[in-house]
């Protein structure tokens, strides 16, 4: 290996290539030759693909001789040739070639011989031999020739490795000759993200887009880039923000200058000034930053091109580009600063005078040197981040580079601050939003602000991060508080902005704090911002009273909410939420196809949106429908992708919902034990009663009586004192069920008394429902069924099969059809009450069946059988009808019967008729079948 | 007021001011829909929460529609349905009655449960009646997540009436 080769375990991906001179090898071992070329910009990876080659020569036995082309001027020729045969008897042949300056013929001739001669050396050789040349596009004519001789001689692979962005005239004619002798070459392409992700593994994830973005895929550059953010120890953080953090690596700064040096000055301008243009430029930039004629700019731009500095963008024949980002930094850092200042200056002025395309923001900043270019550049940042709302993480980079200059004052940095914050929050990422937010209340707390920008700056702060649950609202909560008095003292008659903040501390508080905290603080921010009219302030209340409203109690107040907040024109959240509530009220209205036809306006609402917490909504509600429905897969996949972008959210509650949805699905797959890992993690979901009743569901599931007894024992002593908030009626009908499996008689009757005026809705959250399990009927079924009231359990029951039959809730009418079949079983005296518990288990079983649910499924088949053996326990025949029963199933006659039994023909022909009667039969044949399906009379 | 609605050979639960003898048109039920003062015992029984005229009086109605919300109905479904009837589709039909009418409004509070029954002069007047107020537009502040409609209908001939 020669110095500086990498290690072989560094080779990652190139698969097919690794096949293709595997093979190759492969050959040659047989007796075949070849000669491969391996091309490509540097760092891309040539020589590591080479290492790996010749490490698996080396493993077969293969002999590998290597050499390296020089760049210095004084290197003699055939250098790699000459490290190649280092102490073989064909490197005496080569030095004892002529020098050259006798007669060009004869030294062609000397030279042929020799070639022939170190040709005949190395082919035939048992097993084969491997030649690896690295860098070929430093090398003489005379070492290529000696390579393209050596083209296809039996048991010879030699390998050449060569940059693809260097051409000079010895390589190219070199390539000329190698192509005649049938040589062929391997281009390298740049790695792709799964490559990236795999060498930097031990790099937090999100890195690995920038890293493929930043280095264009060339592996080098990757490498070096990982090395970076190792060594800056932000590896396995998560990135701040959307670009590169930390500058151009040395190496790269090195080679880029080296190749800028081989330009021409005109070639070497328009490549600095395709770096000041931000990466693009074509004759229009280089006549406004280089003076450059057209004619010369197309030159220059060919020249950098074929250099593998630039290359062609798109089909305007002018328009040219670095081939990776991180090219085009290192161009840009390389240029002296006067040249970049004067460059950014002239191109923000040549767009504003549309001059020159583009957006003169990063032109504005990379100029901003004294206060007046400063403010310019802070107005230009707010400005272009205002029009790039579509694309926030945009927004937010221009807005971090303007506060990254220094000496901006409090109040522009406040609303750079501010603007970045709500950027970022409708990325979803709702933490960084909080933290910038804090930073402005403690910004705006200082001396700098007077009164009203105080208030002002400390109210936008309050409102940034909205609608989301978890610990965020304590920091929101916070921030209203500080708001809250700065507001009445400097801004009493700005009814909009108090309603707002007023909204959000009581969302925030009830979310933090508890329900019960919510107080009027609802009803007074509904009146002022009605007597504002200001919609935002509308919005605001309008979210603060559906919270207030979301007990069980206030559908219908919550429906009309709803259709306000929906019509509201702004903010362009509004109808996503209007659309969210209606969804919540028609679930517990059991109206599956209300929730349905929201659901279409919630998915054009999230595509007009395009934030991911809309789409989160909209995914994690299609999935909702689908579980309500039975559809189960779909259920899965909708989960799968709210789950993705509830990742991208940072929401905490975002997951925490993900999991009480599959806890449900699990539940009605059968599977609940997968669920166990996830109900351990949730630590933050403990303090919730609703958690405790819903995890005490599963853990029946499961069969942990242990685990659910933990549970009851939670939930049972703060039942009656839970507010009537959107989660009770969940966490009282899970209360009721885990009563009924355990036999809990007290929490039964409670339930059933606390559920009873409610035996009509669905059991669904108010506010921000995650499911709907079904009709409240087979709650108070499960309720009356723990205090031992079978027949009102019955009824229960029988209601809820009703409703949702109705509703098309197939899973829970299975489960509600089990219980009641069972409960028939158990009660029942007569043939109707079987035949009705057949009826029942007989379609949850098909039910069952169709939609996945295996564990319904054993229950209904295990009823179903003993509904026959009941059936056949009350078929009230004497042990003598029973007997000849028995004897008609075996096909015998009255005279075989009589004669076994003893009796005369006309005895056995009266038991017969008493059998046939009693078993509501027509003919003694249908006995058999009687039998087959009910099992032996009994 | 209270109601009973009970086969034709079941005996009154009490004494009746009114009796209607209903025989279904398209199926087998035949019932007798009785009105009584006190509260019935022993048997199922409604509340009858109205009872309205329509139109002329002095004719006779014949035919009868019952109109069943089998329940358990929500509280808020009720209330939108109750303020359906009283505000928009009781003065619809009041304001196009022609001939002799008359709508029953029936609830049963275990139940959760509610029937209206209108009686009218003959079929095409009642389903003249039922197109009326489906075409009825909603008023401002109703919202159709809270009307579902009713379970089902059926359509009775009246074949004997004792008051």
């Amino acid at each position: 290996m020669l110095p500086g080769m990498p290690r072989v375990d560094l080779l990652v991906g190139r698969t097919a290539e690794i096949a293709a001179l595997t093979a190759d090898l492969d050959g040659v071992r047989g007796g075949a030759g070849a000669t491969v070329l391996l091309a490509g910009e540097p760092g891309i990876g040539k020589t590591t693909l080479a290492a790996a080659l010749a490490a698996r020569a080396r493993e077969a036995d293969v002999p590998v001789l290597t050499g390296r082309a020089n760049p210095e001027v004084g290197t003699p020729p055939l250098w790699p040739w000459w490290q190649a045969l280092h102490g073989r008897p064909e490197h005496d042949v080569l030095a004892a070639l002529p020098a050259a300056d006798g007669d060009a013929a004869a030294l062609q001739g000397h030279r042929l011989r020799a070639f022939e001669a170190v040709a005949r050396g190395l082919a035939e050789r048992p097993g084969g031999l491997l030649v690896v040349l690295e860098d070929m596009h430093w090398a003489d004519e005379a070492t290529l020739a000696l390579l393209a001789h050596l083209t296809g001689r039996p048991g010879v692979l030699a390998v050449g490795t060569y940059r693809s962005t260097e051409r000079p005239p010895a390589l190219r004619r070199g390539l000329v000759a190698l192509d005649r002798a049938g040589a062929r070459r391997l281009d390298l392409a740049a790695w792709t993200g799964t490559e990236v992700a795999a060498v930097a593994d031990d790099v937090h994830p999100g890195w690995h887009p920038v890293l493929l973005h930043t280095s264009g895929g060339v592996p080098l550059h990757v490498r070096e880039l990982a090395a970076s953010l190792r060594a800056a120890g932000i590896a396995t953080d998560p990135p701040t923000g959307p670009g590169w953090p930390l500058g151009v690596p040395a190496s790269l700064a090195d080679i880029t200058a080296d190749r800028l040096d081989r330009l021409s000055p005109a070639a070497r301008d328009a490549v600095g000034a395709t770096a000041i243009a931000g990466g693009e430029a074509g004759c229009a930039e280089l006549a406004v930053l280089c003076g450059l004629d057209a004619d010369t700019a197309l030159a220059a731009l060919d020249e950098a091109t074929a250099a593998g500095l630039l290359t062609r963008a798109g089909p305007a024949p002018d328009r040219h580009t670095f081939p990776h980002a991180l090219l085009r930094d290192a161009v840009h850092a390389g240029l002296p600063a006067a040249r970049r200042l004067a460059g950014h200056r002239a191109a923000a002025a040549a767009i504003a005078s549309g001059a020159m395309g583009g957006e003169a923001v990063t032109h504005l900043l990379a100029c901003a040197t004294d206060a007046a270019s400063r403010t310019a550049a802070v107005h230009a940042c707010l400005a272009a981040a205002a029009a790039a709302r579509a694309a926030p993480d945009r927004a937010v980079a221009v807005l971090d580079a303007a506060l990254a200059l220094p000496g901006v004052p409090v109040a522009d940095r406040c609303a750079l601050q501010l603007a970045a914050a709500e950027a970022e929050f409708a990325a979803g990422l709702a933490e960084a939003a909080l933290a910038r937010c804090s930073t402005v209340a403690d910004l705006a707390d200082g001396p700098e602000l007077d009164g009203p920008e105080r208030a002002g700056a400390l109210a936008r702060a309050s409102l940034v991060v909205r609608g989301l649950g978890g610990p965020v609202n304590a920091t929101v909560l916070d921030l209203a508080r500080r708001a809250l008095p700065q507001l009445a003292a400097h801004a009493p008659h700005d009814d909009a902005t108090r309603a707002r903040v007023l909204a959000q501390h009581a969302l925030a508080a009830a979310e933090a704090i508890g329900f019960d905290e919510l107080g009027d603080d609802p009803a007074e921010a509904f009146r002022l911002a009605e007597r504002s009219g200001d919609p935002l302030a509308l919005f605001d209340a309008l979210r603060a009273r559906q919270h207030a409203a979301s007990g069980p109690d206030g559908v219908a107040e919550r429906l009309d909410i709803a259709r306000r907040m929906a019509d509201l024109p702004r903010p362009p959240d509004a109808e996503l939420w209007g659309t969210l509530w209606r969804i919540d009220a028609a679930f517990q209205l059991g109206r599956i196809a209300v929730a349905e036809t929201e659901l279409a306006r919630l998915a054009v609402v999230a595509d007009r949106l395009g934030w991911p917490i809309a789409h989160w909504h909209r995914h994690r509600m299609a999935a909702a429908i689908a579980l309500l429905q039975g559809r189960l897969d779909e259920c899965e996949h909708q989960a799968d992708v709210a789950l993705d972008l509830a990742r991208r959210t940072e929401d905490v509650s975002a997951i925490a919902i993900d999991g009480a949805l599959r806890a449900e699905l699990r539940r009605l797959q059968g599977r609940s034990a997968e669920m166990l890992p996830v109900f351990a993690a949730a630590r933050a979901a403990e303090a919730l009663p609703i958690f405790w009743s819903s995890v005490g569901v599963s853990m029946l599931a499961v069969g942990d009586e242990h685990a659910a007894r933990s549970r009851l024992a939670q939930i049972a002593p703060v039942l009656a004192g839970l507010p009537r908030d959107g989660r009770w009626l969940p966490t009282v009908c899970d209360s009721a069920e885990l009563a009924a499996g355990l036999g809990d008689a007290d929490v039964g009757r409670w339930c059933h008394e606390a559920l009873a005026p409610f035996a009509g809705y669905f059991v669904a959250g108010g506010s921000g429902s995650v499911r709907c399990d079904g009709s409240v009927s087979r709650a108070l079924g499960h309720a009356a069924d723990a205090a031992g009231d079978t027949d009102t359990a019955r009824r229960h029951f029988a209601d809820a099969v009703d409703a949702e039959d109705r509703a098309g809730a197939l899973p829970y009418r299975t489960l509600s059809e089990l219980r009641l079949a069972e409960l028939l079983l158990a009660g029942g005296n007569d043939t109707t009450d079987l035949d009705t518990a057949a009826a029942h288990a007989a379609r949850a079983a098909a039910t069952a069946r169709r939609i996945g649910m295996p564990g319904a499924l054993r229950r209904a088949d295990a009823t179903l059988t003993a509904v026959a053996r009941a059936r056949s326990e009350r078929t009230g025949l004497t042990p003598r009808e029973r007997e000849i029963a028995a004897m008609l199933a075996e096909g015998r006659t009255n005279r075989d019967i009589a004669s076994r039994l003893v009796l005369s023909e006309r005895t056995v022909e009266t038991h017969v008729a008493n059998v046939l009667g009693k078993l509501g039969l027509a003919r003694r044949a249908q006995v058999a079948g009687w039998v087959a399906e009910h099992g032996p009379v009994r | 007021m209270y109601a009973t609605i009970l086969p034709t050979d079941t005996t009154s639960p009490a004494a009746a001011t009114e009796e209607f003898a209903l025989r279904q048109i398209a199926g087998p039920r035949d019932v007798v829909l009785r009105l009584h003062d006190g509260a019935p015992t022993g048997t199922d029984h409604w509340d009858v929460e109205i009872d309205t005229p329509l139109g002329p009086p002095g004719g006779k109605t014949a035919v009868a529609a019952v109109v069943t919300f089998s329940g358990p109905m929500p509280p808020a479904v009720r209330e939108a349905a109750d303020r359906a009837e009283r505000d928009r589709i009781g003065p619809a039909m009041a304001a196009r009655a022609t001939s002799t009418g008359r709508v029953l409004r029936l609830w049963q509070a275990d139940q959760q449960r509610k029937v209206v029954i209108v009686f009218a002069v003959d079929q095409p007047t009642l389903q003249d009646g039922f197109r009326t107020v489906e075409k009825l537009e909603l008023l401002p502040g109703e919202d159709l997540a809270l009307l579902p409609g009713p379970d089902h209908v059926e359509i009775f001939e009246v074949t004997a009436v004792t008051s």
